[in-house]
């Protein structure tokens, strides 16, 4: 049992190494991540930045920067295997759940980089009232979380379609909806001076269907990295 | 391993490259698969190697029973051919130490060295894939598929890019393969074919 375990964790943290490693070498897809979220978070401050905006507008604006940059990124986990001709190779060593959540954390992880400096940017741009910090970056996570979750499936899905550019946010739309809602409605009440207290059902409601969503694909991504 | 393909088909789009292809290919043997181009050698290989499903007819490895191999089983195959790619942005050894980690295969970095070093990649083992030549890509492609000490090694066109100490090292491979365990070769090499073709499939 100690040696199956640690040659899971051995063969998961391989994957994640590995692009890791690829990623500082390249840096795809934190540019990719980047440039998108950076450019729509300048555009949104100059436009908006003079005038009053209410606690709902902020938190859309600011989950929908996360969404788009999230689309424009996570897709190049399986893309950037897909384009190099290296999908074969992993193909053929690789064990599907060493792949599945290596991939997962990778993603996660660049999620959490980009929520890293687009949270407290948004913060010094937009200036909208927050009072427990904390909170707020758990919102944050537990909606990196849910997003990683969908998008790693899906990327993998659309990685081998001609217009996978496209592809992944239409097919994420409607699966990350439940969480971007309460993840934005969350976001609302915490820039309306909520705490902890008012929004954990939302909080408890995002934990949960990031875990349905994780543990499904984690099931069917053998068949989508197979066939 | 014993291979034993049971009236083989392969359709594209309703059209079949190949159809009702019986074969056996015996352990400790090589097996040669031959054809012109577009003949489909290379979608056998695939399907040999369990990476591609058959669209009629059964493939069954032995010990080891089934139409599609499960993706556990694939340490058992070594497989090398031209639309394989490994890692540009690693170099020789992390390619290596990383497709040895998710096949779960404990080898030491001294183990990786050692064997790149039998490839004639000794010098190179440091640099990064992507400033590899071709033919030091191949010989890296061999490494991959034989770091594993695999039961049934596949071969796709492996003299590709090679010079002549590399096509001796791709016979001395096969032997070495043949003392341990089956090879299964696609070429249209003349020369090989005749070296190893005691067992050959001509598609047509």
């Amino acid at each position: 049992m100690g040696k199956t375990s640690s040659s899971w964790l051995k063969g998961f943290f391989a994957v994640l190494k590995k692009d890791l490693q690829s990623e500082f070498r390249t840096r795809y897809t934190l540019s990719a991540l980047f440039m998108f979220a950076l450019t729509t978070l300048v555009i949104v401050s100059f436009s908006l930045g003079v005038m009053e905006i209410d606690p709902g507008l902020h938190a859309a604006l600011l989950w929908i920067i996360v969404f788009f940059a999230s689309m424009a990124g996570m897709a190049r986990s399986f893309v950037k295997e897909e384009e190099a001709g290296t999908r074969l190779a992993l193909r053929l060593s690789g064990r599907i759940e060493f792949i599945f959540f290596g991939k997962l954390l990778f993603n996660l992880l660049m999620l959490m980089i980009l929520l890293l400096v687009i949270g407290p940017l948004y913060l010094i741009f937009m200036l909208p009232p927050l009072e427990s910090y904390f909170v707020f970056s758990l919102v944050l996570f537990l909606g990196a979380v849910g997003i990683s979750g969908a998008t790693t499936i899906l990327s993998a899905l659309v990685a081998r379609a001609a217009s996978r550019g496209t592809l992944l946010p239409v097919l994420s739309f409607p699966i990350l909806l439940p969480i971007l809602f309460t993840s934005i409605n969350a976001t609302r009440l915490l820039f309306s001076g909520s705490g902890f207290g008012g929004i954990h059902s939302d909080l408890l409601f995002t934990l949960s269907y990031s875990v349905i969503i994780i543990t499904i694909s984690f099931l069917l991504f053998g068949f989508v990295w197979e066939e | 391993m014993k291979i034993i393909l049971d009236e083989v088909g392969k359709a594209f789009n309703g059209r079949y490259i190949f159809k009702k292809i019986s074969w056996e290919v015996e352990g400790f043997s090589c097996g040669v698969i031959t054809g012109p181009n577009g003949s489909g050698k290379s979608t056998l290989i695939r399907i040999i190697a369990g990476l591609s499903r058959p669209s009629r007819g059964s493939i069954f490895w032995s010990p080891s029973h089934g139409e599609k191999m499960p993706p556990g089983k694939r340490n058992l195959i070594g497989y090398l051919a031209p639309d394989l790619k490994l890692y540009g942005e690693l170099t020789a050894i992390e390619n290596l130490e990383f497709f040895s980690s998710v096949r779960g295969i404990e080898l030491t970095s001294e183990n990786i060295r050692k064997h790149l070093e039998k490839m004639g990649l000794g010098e190179a083992k440091k640099y990064r894939v992507s400033e590899f030549s071709s033919g030091m890509e191949q010989r890296l492609k061999l490494a991959f598929a034989t770091v594993h000490n695999p039961q049934l090694l596949i071969l796709d066109e492996p003299g590709t890019n090679l010079d002549k100490t590399g096509n001796d090292l791709i016979e001395e491979v096969i032997s070495e393969q043949l003392k341990k365990g089956t090879v299964v070769l696609a070429t249209n090499d003349d020369r090989e074919v005749q070296q190893y073709g005691q067992n050959i499939l001509q598609l047509a």
